[in-house]
């Protein structure tokens, strides 16, 4: 059959079908069986490719299957049911399948921290080895109690308004969530990055955390801190955990090629990262509307900031045996 | 020979679609223009924001906010492109040609902050020139690819003044291209179907005006037109 007579023959059809997948919601409006007419335009495709029809008629069926696929298979878009689907399934089952990193990360994290901040309670002047003076100073500014009391410091007044609140928000989202990336990204350069990432933020933390207390604001700052912390410090330190599981698939390959290896790490981690990024969004939120308010007594908060601490641990240390695969 | 970038996708039908992922350059283009409306957004919401105070600032501040992060999210959901994709005629499909949903959109727009690092998206666009279907980070973990979404396509009905007796034999692919300019010959202008008219006439033994219509004959005969 020449080309001419098979469109001739088809055209109709061709027709109908273009019409109903144009409006897929539309689509019981037409009197087509879809799959159907589907599996009768592959047929008319092969015979086209295989009869040599021009490229013309080729690439018009192309384009028509390629509608009708998209229109046959796609997939639903329901938002709020994947989410807590990946927050109550996803994610803890990842979070187990990568435990021992998990484990690791929280001890080189909190270990590099307890260092830091035992040196600085210890010999005080070790703060200025990690920042510079006039960073110091700024960070005395900040959580000196008297600089809330009095209302002509500038900045940081009684309460904070809650205009200033969302500008915060921002702030705190962009910043994390670099500082999470970097630890993840890291992993690429064998694991060192993350490493660097890790213990730079952890040195940093300690170093800080003591030299507040030195100054006797422990007060103001603590109870700014704790709540969001949970969320905050274990995103990054989960990240960190994710940085390495890249990191040791590309030191480590074991039967795999790298670059298959560094693929499978990125299927194991990337459930990690998302998790990491919702955590961060939380502690935003937390930080920039819930730590920030001085009309909180501080009785709340720390009940609050524990209860916080004692459920994150809980979730992402989920029972249950590694052996049971989330992975094909 | 293979010189264009066109990927197979086999269907459960056991047919193959063909899409043609787009390339660094149209896709750095589709992202200028999309930045630009990100630009006009925020600084219309600034302008407009800004006689609300010191509450105002913060709302500017959500908005940027949200735009950095959800700007292509919407898009890419609801409409399947973003307005400079879909002004530089390309699409967001996960890897088997289907509609992008919302997991796989808020993955790769999340992990645009991978493929911006270190500076500049020099990792993505270092990933986008090494993968064979033009991918960065956040394509590759959230499965998907940008492809270009073809205007459909008109089946173009060639018209020729006389029939002629041909008698040539030639090849498959000839064949083809023979159709193939008689189909695209209404898009193409006279003296540029004359250039091409005349590769052929080694073959066709006709020079001049004479060659587009001959040809036109040739292809009529191929596709059973009489």
């Amino acid at each position: 059959m020449k080309q001419h007579d098979f469109i001739q023959m088809r055209q109709k059809s061709w027709d109908v079908f273009a019409e109903a997948v144009k409006e897929p919601h539309k689509l019981h409006e037409y009197d087509i069986d879809l799959p159907h007419a589907f599996r009768q335009l592959t047929h008319d495709l092969a015979v086209a490719k295989s009869r040599l029809y021009s490229p013309a008629l080729i690439s018009r069926l192309n384009d028509l299957l390629l509608q009708g696929q998209q229109c046959l298979y796609k997939p639903g878009n329901r938002i709020w049911a994947p989410f807590w689907q990946f927050v109550k399934y996803d994610f803890p089952a990842h979070l187990l399948l990568i435990r021992p990193y998990v484990i690791w990360a929280h001890i080189l994290f909190y270990g590099f921290a307890l260092i830091t901040f035992t040196a600085t309670m210890i010999e005080p002047d070790f703060v200025r080895n990690v920042m510079p003076n006039a960073q110091v100073t700024q960070l005395e500014q900040m959580y000196d109690p008297a600089s809330r009391i009095d209302e002509n410091t500038g900045n940081f007044r009684n309460e904070r308004d809650s205009d200033s609140d969302f500008l915060m928000f921002g702030f705190y989202i962009k910043n994390n969530i670099s500082i999470a990336f970097q630890c993840f990204v890291g992993g690429f350069l064998l694991g060192f990055g993350t490493l660097y990432y890790l213990l730079f933020n952890a040195i940093f933390f300690g170093a800080v955390s003591a030299h507040i207390v030195n100054v006797g604001f422990s007060s103001t700052f603590f109870s700014f801190v704790i709540t969001h912390g949970s969320f905050e410090l274990t995103a990054i330190v989960l990240s960190a955990a994710a940085g390495g599981v890249v990191g040791m698939h590309v030191i480590r390959p074991g039967a795999l090629s790298r670059a298959a290896a560094l693929k499978r790490a990125g299927k194991i981690t990337f459930p990690i990262i998302f998790g990491a990024f919702l955590m961060l969004v939380v502690a935003a939120f937390i930080e920039a509307f819930w730590s920030s308010s001085t009309t909180l007594p501080n009785a709340v908060k720390y009940t609050v900031g524990a209860i916080c601490w004692v459920w994150i641990l809980i979730y992402i240390f989920p029972r249950g045996s590694r052996d049971t695969k989330v992975l094909p | 020979m293979k010189i264009d970038n066109q990927i197979n996708l086999e269907t459960a039908e056991g047919i193959d679609i063909q899409l043609t992922p787009a390339g660094i350059g149209v896709r750095t283009l589709a992202f200028v223009y999309d930045l630009l409306i990100r630009v006009v957004i925020v600084a219309a919401a600034a302008i407009a924001l800004s006689f609300a105070g010191k509450m105002g600032i913060g709302l500017i501040l959500i908005v940027v906010f949200l735009v950095e992060w959800f700007y292509p999210v919407v898009f890419e959901i609801t409409k399947g492109q973003t307005p400079g994709k879909k002004s530089f005629g390309l699409t967001v499909v996960y890897d088997n040609g289907l509609p992008v949903n919302l997991a796989g959109s808020l993955i790769r727009n999340l992990f645009r902050a991978a493929d911006f690092l270190p500076a500049f998206y020099l990792l993505g666009g270092v990933c986008m020139l090494l993968s064979s279907h033009n991918k960065r980070v956040g394509d590759y973990i959230g499965g998907t690819m940008v492809v270009y979404k073809e205007a459909p396509i008109r089946m173009s009905y060639f018209s020729f003044d006389k029939q002629q007796k041909v008698d040539i034999k030639l090849d498959e692919e000839t064949q083809k291209s023979v159709i193939a300019f008689a189909e695209r010959s209404k898009t193409l202008s006279p003296q540029r179907q004359q250039e091409l008219a005349d590769i052929m006439s080694p073959i066709t033994q006709v020079t001049g005006p004479e060659a587009i219509s001959h040809l036109k004959s040739i292809a009529a005969n191929l596709v059973g037109k009489t």
